[in-house]
């Protein structure tokens, strides 16, 4: 399992064109935090990086025939789906704390040096910000690798901002319909299947974000439930021949 | 030991299905080579997906020494190379094969050596592991497939055209390691179209045509039952020779020039033919045992 985390880490910081994407994503995105002394919600669009981490997380080794040649070995099939997931989180603690740094960089050399005026970087909300934007990688990796043990190449990221969509359209229709149970039931699955714990307020020790945070384990482990039961059905041929 | 009882695998949604496998029986004795021969889309690759457990029959039951053939003890002792290799583009040869050292279980300590010591075996140059697997050409990928195949020098080992692509050298270093792991007492499943290199490595091959099992044959040893033997004799002597062949009880086909075949010929009528001909005085040019298994693939050939 470690393996298969490690050789995601190795074939996304091995890519130019991911580790590029990266960089630039990490820049905007310390300069964003470094500009309110971590105090604003940058950190919550890093998830954006998972897009290139762990999308087709799964569903490019099956195109690729990847999969059969590790599957040969000894190592059972969730096993090799918790080594996948657990690589992207790897990859992406990697990418946080990159950017944790290049926001201590920025706050403490490059922006003073162009005489910017900024607010002084407060380290306990970077921090907080970093660990919140992990956990909400958490919850989206588990998402993309269940979307990715059925759907082909990219369709689990197409999958998702469907869903994403598709649900906000559900509860906006059932609001313009006077609808209220089409609005309720789009509104709970939202909060059950994508829930939305407040962590940056959670991890400063206040806990009305708790029940979010209930539903979001939850939603993590029937995910990865889900994506094992999945998984192991699966059957892997690339021809007839 | 591999069983395979009764194997059947339908693909496909209804109203377009293609039956790959229909009601396959064999048994692969430990320590034989196998080959799987037969046309394109006959259902070889499907047999050796259902024996790697990438692929579960719809009937039928495979087992290796007993245990599930996904059974983790066996994937420890298994090696395997697909026909389409999937590799990570962007991983250097060198990680790669340190990648599938570890997977099958392999020391981490020893996972340079054994990279080193694997890449010279099948002739990849050092320089090379330090490069792109992206950047590698069909035949250095095909190499660096048979490289992490025999990793740990598995006991069982399937391999799904391994030398396709590869040239003259690349085929006869592969062969050798084929050799090498029949050698080492493997027991090795071997899908070609490569008939010639079937034949060197093979001790039985089974013909499969839509589906099913239709022909086996016995390549090597005294039960032997696909051996032609060529007799080449300076063409002057060639009636005597046929003569003493006869003499000897042994059934001859004449050919052109000085050619003469045994048909049938297993190692004691090889050894008696050769006899035969040094009593009678006859040089003996050139003796050559081949299987002919292109003659299974020719209409009414598998019959």
């Amino acid at each position: 399992m470690i393996e298969m985390a490690r050789r995601l880490v190795m074939q996304k910081f091995g890519s130019r064109a991911v580790v590029g994407l990266l960089c630039v994503l990490a820049a905007l995105l310390a300069f964003g935090a470094a500009s309110d002394g971590a105090r604003g919600r940058a950190f919550q669009t890093a998830s954006l990086a998972l897009i290139a981490l762990g999308a087709g997380v799964v569903s490019r080794d099956i195109s690729s025939g990847a999969v059969q040649m590790i599957l040969a070995r000894p190592l059972s099939r969730t096993g090799y789906l918790l080594g996948r997931w657990l690589g992207v989180l790897w990859a992406f603690a990697i990418f946080l704390a990159i950017t944790a740094v290049l926001v201590l960089l920025f706050s403490y050399a490059v922006l003073p040096a162009m005489h910017a005026s900024v607010a002084p970087l407060s380290l306990p909300s970077l921090l907080r910000g970093g660990a919140g934007a992990l956990l909400d990688g958490v919850l989206f990796s588990a998402t993309l690798l269940c979307l990715s043990t059925f759907l082909p190449g990219y369709g689990d990221l197409i999958a998702y901002f469907l869903i994403v969509v598709g649900l906000g359209s559900l509860q906006s229709m059932g609001g313009a319909l006077r609808q209220p149970s089409l609005e309720t039931a789009a509104r709970l699955v939202r909060e059950n299947l994508m829930p939305d714990p407040d962590w940056t307020e959670l991890l400063s020790g206040r806990w009305a974000s708790l029940e979010a945070a209930g539903r979001w384990a939850l939603a993590v482990t029937a995910l990865l439930l889900l994506a094992a039961l999945i998984f192991r059905r699966r059957q892997f041929a690339y021809g007839q021949d | 030991m591999i069983s395979v009882q009764n194997v059947s695998k339908t693909f496909g949604r209804l109203g377009r299905r293609t039956r790959a496998l229909d009601g396959v029986s064999l048994e692969v004795r430990r320590g034989e080579t196998l080959g799987l021969i037969g046309p394109n889309g006959a259902g070889k690759t499907t047999l050796l997906s259902c024996l790697l457990g990438f692929l579960r029959p719809d009937a039928g039951a495979l087992t290796v020494d007993g245990l599930p053939v996904d059974d983790l003890s066996v994937r420890a002792r298994t090696g395997y190379m697909p026909e389409r290799l999937g590799f990570d583009a962007d991983l250097t040869g060198a990680r790669f094969l340190a990648l599938h050292w570890r997977l099958g279980g392999g020391d981490r300590s020893r996972a340079d050596a054994a990279v080193a010591e694997a890449a010279d075996r099948v002739g990849l140059e050092r320089a090379a592991l330090s490069r792109r697997l992206k950047t590698y050409s069909r035949g250095m990928l095909q190499r660096i497939g048979v490289a992490q195949a025999t990793l740990r020098d598995p006991d069982l080992l399937f391999l799904d055209e391994p030398a396709s692509g590869a040239d003259p050298l690349g085929v006869a270093i592969i062969r050798d390691r084929i050799l090498d792991a029949k050698r080492r007492g493997a027991t090795i499943v071997l899908n070609s179209h490569q008939l010639p290199e079937v034949e060197r490595v093979c001790d039985r091959v089974v013909f499969i045509d839509h589906g099913k099992l239709t022909r086996e044959e016995t390549l090597t040893g005294s039960s032997a039952s696909r051996r032609r033997a060529l007799v080449r004799v300076p063409p002057e002597r060639a009636e005597a020779a046929r003569e003493a062949l006869a003499a000897a009880g042994l059934a001859v086909e004449a050919g052109d020039g000085g050619a003469l075949r045994l048909p049938a010929a297993d190692d004691a009528s090889i050894a008696a033919a050769v006899k035969a001909l040094a009593l009678a005085d006859v040089p003996v040019v050139e003796v050559r045992s081949s299987a002919d298994l292109e003659e299974l693939f020719r209409p009414g050939g598998a019959a």
